[in-house]
């Protein structure tokens, strides 16, 4: 790749002046500029100088990623209008430059007659496809929807819910997402038993049932019990991209005890598991961790005590050092907590009086959408539309 | 064709040679730009220091893809690292927006996997570590070194995996 220009020009070493030399910098990713932090001092604290900071910042909201290419916005919203009467989940298309359009979605007919905490898994769709969750006591709905042509399909039971006449199931839905090898969209649960309360197993039928990981293949049309110690969910943020599914958690591999807070990436391919676990400096038991995708780049918002929001994208999966601080948001009155990120650099909030806002991190600005949402119950969805059928296969 | 002196403007290059440009082309050039508007009199020829004929070349290139909306077919291919190092040093002297988003990006994409060492000689800085302060960032982000197509470094002996 190296070709000389011709005998006119001498090669000269020109020095790059600074405000140059940041320009490049600035648009690197994470691993490149903690690599080069070694080139001189002043370049080790990147992160911590302003002028450079900026530039980072206005790159990183600037540039379009790929993932989010004709995507559009969902808002799935859950709330009770009237206090102490039923909850409702509705489906919203955000859109315009401030999302100002609101258009609602009707739910496939499984929901039509009980609306309420509908779950899109892992806040994404596959070829237009989302996956969509319900658990309503012993009642549990799963099932594919594309909501551009309509087309439905519910998923089949497990095998593995009922095992004993005396366990009862709770399961967590941990992720849905896209097998490129193998063309097939994946389901992955976490099962975990309890003796059904107040009936007494005969010794004979004592049967102590594990808790399990099973994953259910479209292509297959059934449920498979995954043998592997991976740690189960903490929280609603469950994220996929580029075929793996993302959550974080507090208990270890075999799910016992309390660990100190980690991401875990499940390859939907491979299906093996990668941890990384988060900075010392990021956990603090007064701490609430949001794990969301910003830009296309995993990133936890971390809220702490003094009301201020910090923004940490990870610079490398499996690497607790590449945690890089890279937004801070200053304190933001009424906010409560996070509930999703969009394309540029927005981030969805509710506030502690139900309002749903979005805050631009360019701008600083802070808007309300015009709907209100229950704690722990809203999400943001960026999702791609398409007109194939589900599956495609 | 009939046109009208005043739509171009004389730029001289470091090597001598004479471009006239239209002046929408020039009005990109913020530096060129600041010289005619100082100028009292209308300016006969603008000398743009640190800017070659085969960077004007470029320029022109890049000013016509743009004028046809097909700014995203500009490559710098053909340009070795030291040669788009050069390009992106006159484009900021010019003072010229777009393409130097286009540049930097460039530059940016060719060093990614590079090491230190030629990051350093590449930028014309000194390394300002004492050694034991290189020694602690460098076992720090030790990780950022690692990876098949990260260029090793040339003063560390390669690891055996």
């Amino acid at each position: 790749m190296e070709k000389s220009m011709g005998a006119t020009n001498a090669k000269v070493i020109n020095h790059i002046p600074e405000d140059l030399a940041f320009s490049i910098l600035s648009k690197l990713p994470l691993k490149s500029l903690k690599r080069f932090g070694c080139v001189r001092r002043s370049w080790a604290l990147l992160f911590e100088n302003l002028h450079f900071l900026n530039m980072y910042r206005n790159y990183f909201i600037s540039n379009n990623h790929s993932y989010y290419d004709g995507t559009s916005i969902l808002l799935n919203q859950t709330n009770n209008p009237l206090s102490g009467e039923a909850f409702h989940s509705t489906l919203y298309l955000l859109s315009g430059e401030r999302f100002e359009n609101m258009v609602k979605l009707d739910w496939p007919p499984p929901f039509h007659e009980d609306d309420s905490f509908i779950e899109i898994l892992s806040k994404t769709s596959v070829n237009g496809t989302l996956c969509l969750a319900q658990k309503n006591g012993m009642d549990l709905k799963c099932l594919f929807w594309n909501p551009t042509t309509d087309e439905f399909k519910i998923i089949p039971s497990s095998p593995f819910l009922y095992q004993s006449p005396y366990m009862e199931p709770t399961v967590d839905f941990n992720g849905f997402g896209y097998d490129h090898v193998r063309d097939d969209y994946k389901v992955l649960r976490w099962l975990c038993f309890f003796n059904i309360t107040g009936v007494e197993v005969p010794w004979e039928d004592y049967l102590y049932v594990d808790p399990m990981w099973e994953i259910y293949s479209l292509r297959s049309n059934s449920w498979t019990k995954l043998d592997i110690e991976m740690p189960a969910s903490a929280s609603n943020e469950k994220l996929h991209v580029d075929g793996v599914c993302h959550w974080w958690s507090i208990h270890d591999d075999i799910n016992c005890y309390d660990s100190p807070p980690r991401l875990v990436s499940f390859d939907l391919c491979n299906e093996v598991f990668l941890t990384t676990h988060l900075s010392s400096d990021m956990i603090d038991p007064l701490n609430i961790l949001h794990l969301t995708l910003l830009n296309g780049f995993i990133a936890f918002i971390i809220y702490d005590q003094t009301t201020t929001f910090h923004i940490r994208i990870l610079g490398e999966l499996g690497v607790k050092e590449s945690w890089t601080k890279v937004f801070i948001l200053e304190p933001l009155p009424s906010i409560e907590h996070p509930i999703g990120a969009g394309r540029k650099g927005e981030i969805f909030f509710r506030k502690d009086d139900d309002e749903l806002v979005w805050f631009d991190l360019s701008t600083q600005m802070i808007e309300e959408l015009g709907v209100k949402g229950r704690e722990h119950c809203c999400h943001i969805v960026i999702y791609k539309d398409s007109l194939l059928p589900i599956g495609g296969f | 064709m009939a046109s009208s002196s005043s739509n171009l403007i004389s730029l001289k290059t470091s090597d001598g040679t004479v471009f006239k440009v239209e002046r929408a082309l020039a009005k990109t050039m913020k530096t060129v730009q600041a010289i005619i508007e100082e100028a009292d009199a209308n300016i006969y020829m603008i000398p743009i220091h640190n800017v070659f004929s085969h960077h004007m070349d470029m320029i022109i290139d890049y000013y016509k893809l743009s004028v046809a909306g097909k700014s995203k077919e500009f490559s710098v291919e053909k340009l070795d690292n030291d040669e788009l190092k050069d390009f992106l040093l006159a484009v900021h002297y010019l003072n010229m927006e777009d393409l130097f988003e286009v540049l930097t990006q460039a530059v940016a994409d060719r060093l990614e996997k590079k090491s230190v060492g030629y990051v350093r000689k590449y930028f014309g800085i000194e390394n300002d570590f004492t050694p034991e302060e290189y020694a602690a960032i460098r076992k720090k982000n030790d990780w950022a070194f690692k990876g098949d197509d990260i260029e090793p470094e040339e003063d560390e002996e390669k690891q055996e995996e």
